[in-house]
C-alpha cells in the first residue's frame, strides 16, 4: 500500500476497529437467545397461518405455498435441534414444546392447502 | 422540449431504480419489526440519493466528465484506489444480491431453486449489455420497472393512519430490541443511498450528452425522481407494517415477502408483487454492472460507453462480462440472497464516506466546477451527509454483528 493511499485510509480503519473491538466481545458473549428463538419460530408460524389464508383465497399459488411450507419446514427442524440445549427450566421447555406444536400444526395445514 | 421528455424519462428511471432488492428487503424487514417508525430512515434515504445523484449529474454536466474520473485525476491513483475498490466489493456484492433477487422471483413463479436461475440471469443480463445502446437499458427497465407502483396501491387499499406515518418521518427512540431497530435504521440507508447509483448516474450524464443546459433537467431528475421511487419504498414499509407486524411475522426469507400484496389485491397483487422483484432487480442488475465497468474504464483511462461496439471498447465489454459472471456464482452456488443483501446492504452504508468525503472537495473546486459549484446550502447539506456517512461508517458493522442475527 502506497503512502498517500495508507495515510488517507489510517482513521477510516482506526474508527472502524475500535468500533468493531468494542461490540464483539458483546456479540460473543451472547449465544442463541431463547427469547429470539421463539419469536422465529412464532413468525414463521404465524407466516403458514397467512399462506393458509391467501391459498384458501386464491391469491397464491399451490407452487408457492409449497416453496414456503419447504421453507417453514426447515426452520422448525432447525428449532427442535436449537430450542433444547436453550431451554433450561421446566417452564422455558414449555414454552418452546408449545410454539413448536403450533408451528408443526400450521405445517400441517399448510401441506393441505398446498395441494392443487 | 426535448429535455423536458428526459425529463420525464429520468423520472419514471430513478422511479423504477430505487426500488430494487435491497430497498424492497430491508423496507419489508423494518415495516415487519417496527411498524411505520422507520420511515424516516426511508425519507432520509431517499433525501440523502437525491442530493448525491444531483451533485454528481451537476459535476458531469458542468464539467464534461464522470465523478470517477475526476476522483482520480483530483486525488491522484493511489488515493483513488481506496473509494474504487471499496466501492467495486460492494457492488459486486449489492449485484450478487440482486441476481438473488430475480432468480427468487423466479423461483417463486415456477417453483425451480433459485440457485439454477442465477447463471440464466446473469447471461440475460449480460446479453442485454453486450447487444444494448444505453438508453435502451435506461428506458426499458424504467418503463417495465414501473410495475413497482402497485405497492403504491397496496399501500392505498389497506388504508394507513396517515397521522401515525407523518409523525413517523421524524426519527424516534426504538419501541423495542435496540440494536435491532438501529442496524435496520443502517440497512435502509445502505440501501438507498449506493455508491453505484451516483455514479451510475454521472455516467449517464456523460452517455446521454448532458451541458450546463442540462442543469434544470438534472435538479429535476433526481428530486422528483428519487422522491417518488422513495415513496414507493415507503409504501413496501407501509403493507409490511399493516400485513405483518400485527402477525407478528419477521422477514427471515425472500419467500415470505412473497405474501404481502395477496391481502390487500388478491392474485393479481401476488403477481404484480413477483413481475416488481423480477424486473426492478433485473434493471438493477444491468444498472450496477454498467457501474462496475464504468468505474473501471474512467479509473483506468480506458475507452468507455455503453452507445460503441464492443469491439471498440473491449476492456469495458471484458469489465462487465467478468463481473456479470462472478456475480452469479454465489447465488447459483446457493448462497441465501436474503443473508447477502443484509451484509451487501450493511457494507454499502459502511463504504459511503470513501465517496462522499471527496464529493465536498471536487463540487467546490472552482476549475472543474466553474460557476456552477456549490452555494452554501449545498455545502451544509452535502457536510450533513457526509457527516451521516461516517456515522454508518462506524456504526454499521457492530450493527451488524449485534443486530444482523
Amino acid at each position: 500500500v502506497s503512502g498517500s493511499l495508507a495515510s488517507f485510509l489510517r482513521p477510516f480503519i482506526r474508527l472502524l476497529s475500535a468500533s468493531v473491538v468494542l461490540t464483539a466481545p458483546a456479540a460473543c458473549a451472547s449465544g442463541p437467545d431463547l427469547d429470539t428463538e421463539l419469536a422465529t419460530v412464532r413468525s414463521w408460524t404465524a407466516t403458514a397461518r397467512l399462506a393458509i389464508a391467501e391459498r384458501r383465497a386464491g391469491a397464491t399459488t399451490a407452487t408457492y405455498t409449497r416453496q414456503l411450507g419447504d421453507r417453514a419446514q426447515s426452520v422448525l427442524a432447525e428449532a427442535r435441534r436449537t430450542l433444547g440445549p436453550i431451554a433450561r427450566t421446566a417452564a422455558d421447555r414449555q414454552h418452546a414444546a408449545w410454539a413448536l406444536d403450533s408451528l408443526a400444526r400450521a405445517l400441517r395445514a399448510l401441506d393441505e392447502a398446498a395441494r392443487p | 422540449m426535448k429535455k423536458w421528455g428526459e425529463v420525464a424519462l429520468g423520472v419514471v428511471t430513478s422511479i423504477g431504480g430505487f426500488l430494487e432488492v435491497g430497498s424492497i428487503a430491508t423496507a419489508a424487514q423494518g415495516g415487519a419489526e417496527f411498524g411505520y417508525q422507520l420511515a424516516w430512515a426511508v425519507l432520509l434515504g431517499v433525501a440523502g440519493l437525491a442530493l448525491l445523484m444531483e451533485m454528481t449529474g451537476r459535476l458531469s454536466a458542468a464539467s464534461r466528465r464522470t465523478y470517477v474520473d475526476l476522483l482520480r485525476e483530483r486525488f491522484g491513483i493511489r488515493v483513488f484506489m481506496a473509494p474504487l475498490l471499496a466501492t467495486l466489493i460492494v457492488s459486486a456484492l449489492v449485484l450478487a444480491s440482486e441476481i438473488g433477487g430475480v432468480s427468487i422471483a423466479l423461483q417463486m413463479a415456477t417453483g425451480v431453486a433459485f440457485r439454477w436461475w442465477a447463471v440464466p440471469v446473469a447471461l440475460v443480463a449480460w446479453l442485454f449489455l453486450w447487444r444494448g445502446t444505453f438508453s435502451m437499458i435506461e428506458q426499458g427497465t424504467a418503463a417495465l420497472g414501473l410495475v413497482a407502483v402497485v405497492f403504491a396501491v397496496g399501500a392505498w387499499k389497506l388504508d394507513p393512519q396517515w397521522a401515525t406515518l407523518g409523525a413517523s418521518l421524524l426519527p424516534s427512540a426504538p419501541s423495542h430490541d435496540p440494536a435491532r431497530y438501529w442496524y435496520l435504521a443502517v440497512s435502509i440507508l445502505g440501501a438507498s443511498i449506493s455508491p453505484y447509483l451516483y455514479m451510475f448516474y454521472s455516467s449517464g450524464a456523460i452517455e446521454d450528452g448532458w451541458t450546463a443546459e442540462y442543469l434544470g433537467v438534472n435538479r429535476v431528475t433526481a428530486w422528483v425522481g428519487n422522491l417518488f421511487g422513495g415513496g414507493l419504498n415507503l409504501a413496501v414499509l407501509v403493507v409490511a407494517a399493516l400485513v405483518f407486524a400485527p402477525r407478528q411475522i419477521r422477514v427471515d426469507a425472500y419467500e415470505q415477502v412473497g405474501l404481502l400484496l395477496g391481502s390487500p389485491l388478491g392474485h393479481a397483487g401476488f403477481a404484480l408483487l413477483l413481475a416488481t422483484l423480477c424486473i426492478t432487480c433485473f434493471g438493477a442488475t444491468v444498472e450496477i454492472t454498467l457501474a462496475i465497468a464504468y468505474m473501471l474504464a474512467q479509473g483506468f483511462g480506458w475507452p468507455w460507453s455503453e452507445n460503441l461496439p464492443p469491439s471498440e471498447d473491449a476492456r469495458f465489454s471484458l469489465s462487465y462480462t467478468v463481473a456479470v459472471i462472478a456475480a452469479a456464482v454465489p447465488i447459483a452456488l446457493g448462497v441465501d440472497p436474503l443473508a447477502l443483501t443484509s451484509l451487501s446492504m450493511t457494507l454499502t452504508a459502511a463504504s459511503l464516506p470513501l465517496t462522499v468525503v471527496p464529493l465536498l472537495v471536487l463540487m467546490n473546486d472552482a476549475e472543474v466546477m466553474t460557476r456552477y459549484a456549490n452555494g452554501w446550502v449545498a455545502n451544509l447539506a452535502l457536510v450533513v451527509i457526509a457527516v451521516l456517512s461516517l456515522v454508518l461508517f462506524v456504526a454499521a458493522l457492530p450493527l451488524q454483528i449485534l443486530g444482523g442475527g
